[in-house]
Order: C-alpha cells, then structure tokens, then sequence
C-alpha cells in the first residue's frame, strides 16, 4: 500500500503521470532494492557515495556491500541489517523509480518531507507507513475518535486488495453526517452489533471496481454496474460478520441496495475513507448502529 | 458433468457463477432471481443441483430450500452466501442443503463442491 500512497503522491504534485505511476506499482513487485538504495535511504550512505561504489562494483566484480565495508561506508553488521530490507515495498518502490530513471532516491526521500509535511505525520508515522503494515497504516488515516471503525475499515481495504486492486490507495478518513455524491450501493447488517457499509462515488468512478468484480465492462454507471459493487460491499460485510461473530451471532445480512441516481449518503454519524481504487476516487462508508441513507 | 438451476438475486453473481460453471463443462439450465422463482424454476427443470444464495428479497434461500425439499426429498441444493451466516448456514444443513460455499470464492471452491454433491 506504501507504494500506491507515495506514487499517488508523485502524481498529485505533477511528478509522474498516470502510466508512469501505473508501470511503477506493476514493477515494484518484480523487483527488490538494491543495497545501495535502502542504504541510502536508512542514511548511511549519500547519493554520491552510493554511486560511487555501483563505479566501483563495476570494474571490481565485488558486492556492493563488500566493497562498502572496504571503502569504509558500512560495516558488516549494517551490511546484514540493510539486506534484511531488499524486500520492502517502499523501498522496491523506489528501486523501479530509479530503473525507470525517474528519480533518485535521495530525491525521493526530500520530497517525502513535504508529503510528510502536508499529511501532519510524525517520523514515527513515516516509519510506520513505510512498512508497509496495513492496519498500522490505517490508523494514521483514520481520525482519533473513529477507532470503533478501524477493523471494518481494515477488512474492507484488505477485501478490495485481494479481489479489486491490489494497489488500493487511502485517504483521509473523516467522520461526517452527510456526504454529496452521484450513485453507490449499501448493505445493512442487523443485529445487536449492527452496521452499515457502502461505496459510493461520483459520475462513472465506480466503473472500474465494478467492471472488475463483475468479469464485464461497464462504461457508465447502472443498476447492472451498482449490484457488481453491492456484492463487493457483501463480501466486505460477509468478512466482517464472520470477525465478530465470537461477539455477536446475531448478526445477519440484508440484501444490498443501490441507487443510480442519489444526492447523498448521510448518517447520525458515519466514517468516510476516501479510496483511490483502479486510478479512480470512491468513498468507502461506515456506519455503526445508525440508519445509513442513500437518497 | 451436471445440469444446474442458480437461484441468486444478484446479477453479478449468477453471471460469475454461470462462466465458473459453463467453463468447467456443467450445463446451467435456468436462473432465478430469488426464493420464489427458483422453486417454481426447480419444478420446472429439474435440475441435478441448485444452487441458492441465501440472502435475497421477497422469499430467502432457506425458504426455498424448504420448498424444494419437500417437493423433491433427494434434491441436491448448495447454498452460497457471503461469509458471516454461520448459524443460517447450519439452519441449512439442518433443512437439507448438501452443502455451502462462502463468497468470496474462487472457482475451484464451486467445482469441487459441485463435484463431490454428484459423487
């Protein structure tokens, strides 16, 4: 998920374009950093000394960590360390931003500081997001008083992961009683512990997601469109049931509904998770033990 | 290979479940589009198996599958329902299904359960 915040990032601020950010979250998974990269950006090495080694292995026809504890650069305790990293995502993220000689990593990391910046994140919280561990991350995109939301939110991103897009991108959640919006599809669970999830968007952005789900394309959004995505939301609430059922075994799934043609979708209070799903916005919502309308 | 009635108010999801079930070579005779539907449709046809999404309007899949079984005690009913239905699916069992598949599943869930209520 790191790789499709900070590549949605670089895209937002006019840095990579839209098949640029798409061929780099496809080659983020085929490749792993090099030592070079991740010791760079654990701020052991520079740029310049990085390259100067990559010179060296060259003509050396020696590892690059070899020659880095020769030069003096690294020792071998943090030449372990740094290979435990090669599989990061963040840190592939940036290994296919320079094969694609886009950027630098060096690069990279400056203009996180302005991501971090413009997203209030702590340090700690940039740690957290570039390990890639996805309820961890969640937590810093949902707000304080909406933890009783986090493992709906949680099993919803992982269950669009698996099925949908597996780079799957989160915004800033919010609480909220209403929200404008065009069409979506609802599904209320009953029950003592009862909610209601939907996902909802604007003009043709759910088409995607459905067009996806449903193995067919549809180009504009209709009913046949919106009960693709209310069976999304099904398998999403199905999961969740199953989570709480040691809790509640009371809990039972209504059929969802939908409307092609809505003005909003409010709630006493619900949650809303802005999500970036195949390249376009859509909210995900949920509400817990109040009434959710699509109107 | 088997001749099949799905009963499921979601058009999605009968038209996954059809291709999964055309695709490994079974015949799907008829749709229906909820409980009602699909008993007067199992009549009618006389599917090998049906197959019943439990969650639907107007008449639910336990519903039907009450219907059914006790219009044809030796009928091969599968329910397949989002995950989180636990107790409906043993109310299910209890009634008679052969068995249930939780959504969301992957093809190889449908055909080896498909494969084993015809042995």
């Amino acid at each position: 998920m790191i790789a499709s915040i900070v590549g949605n990032y670089l895209k937002d601020v006019g840095l990579l374009t839209e098949e640029q950010l798409h061929d780099l979250l496809a080659e983020h998974r085929k490749v792993r950093a090099k030592l070079g990269i991740i010791a760079v950006a654990e701020g052991l090495m520079t740029q310049e000394e990085a390259e100067r080694v990559n010179r060296l292995q060259a003509i050396m026809d020696m590892r690059f960590g070899d020659i880095a504890v020769e030069e003096g650069y690294l020792t071998e305790g943090q030449v372990e360390t740094l290979l435990k990293k090669q599989g990061n995502a963040y840190l592939a993220f940036a290994q296919a931003l320079e094969n694609q000689q886009l950027m630098l990593i060096e690069q990279l990391e400056q203009l996180l500081i302005d991501f971090q910046y413009d997203n209030n994140f702590t340090a700690s919280d940039m740690e957290i997001l570039k390990s890639d561990d996805i309820d961890q991350i969640l937590t810093l995109f949902l707000p304080l008083e909406g933890e009783k939301y986090e493992k709906i939110a949680s099993i919803a991103v992982r269950t669009i992961m698996r099925l949908i897009d597996l780079d799957v991108c989160v915004g800033r959640g919010y609480l909220a009683k209403r929200r404008e919006i065009q069409n979506g599809a609802l599904q209320e669970v009953e029950g003592k512990m009862g909610f209601t999830t939907g996902m909802v968007g604007r003009g043709n952005a759910l088409c995607n997601l459905a067009s996806t789900f449903g193995q067919e394309i549809f180009n504009t959004i209709d009913e046949d469109a919106l009960d693709a995505v209310g069976e999304v939301v099904n398998c999403i609430n199905g999961l969740v049931a199953t989570g709480m059922e040691y809790l509640d075994n009371t809990l039972e799934l209504c059929p969802p509904e939908y409307s092609v043609n809505a003005e909003a979708v409010s709630a006493e209070e619900m949650l809303i998770l802005p999500l970036r799903v195949l390249g376009k916005k859509i909210d995900f919502v949920i509400t817990i033990g109040n009434k959710l309308e699509l109107k | 290979m088997a001749n099949i009635l799905i009963v499921d108010d979601s058009r999605t999801s009968r038209k996954i479940l059809r291709r999964i079930l055309e695709e490994a070579g079974h015949t799907v005779l008829g749709e229906a589009v909820n409980g009602e539907d699909g008993y007067l449709k199992y009549q009618e046809l006389k599917p090998d198996v049906v197959t019943l999404d439990i969650t639907m309007p107007k008449m639910d899949g336990l519903e039907a599958l009450r219907l059914i079984k006790k219009y044809d005690a030796d009928a091969t009913a599968i329910m397949i329902t989002a995950a989180g239905q636990k107790e409906k699916m043993i109310l299910a069992i209890k009634s008679g299904a052969a068995d249930f598949i939780a959504k969301p599943y992957e093809p190889n869930d449908v055909l080896w359960v498909i494969d084993k209520c015809m042995k």
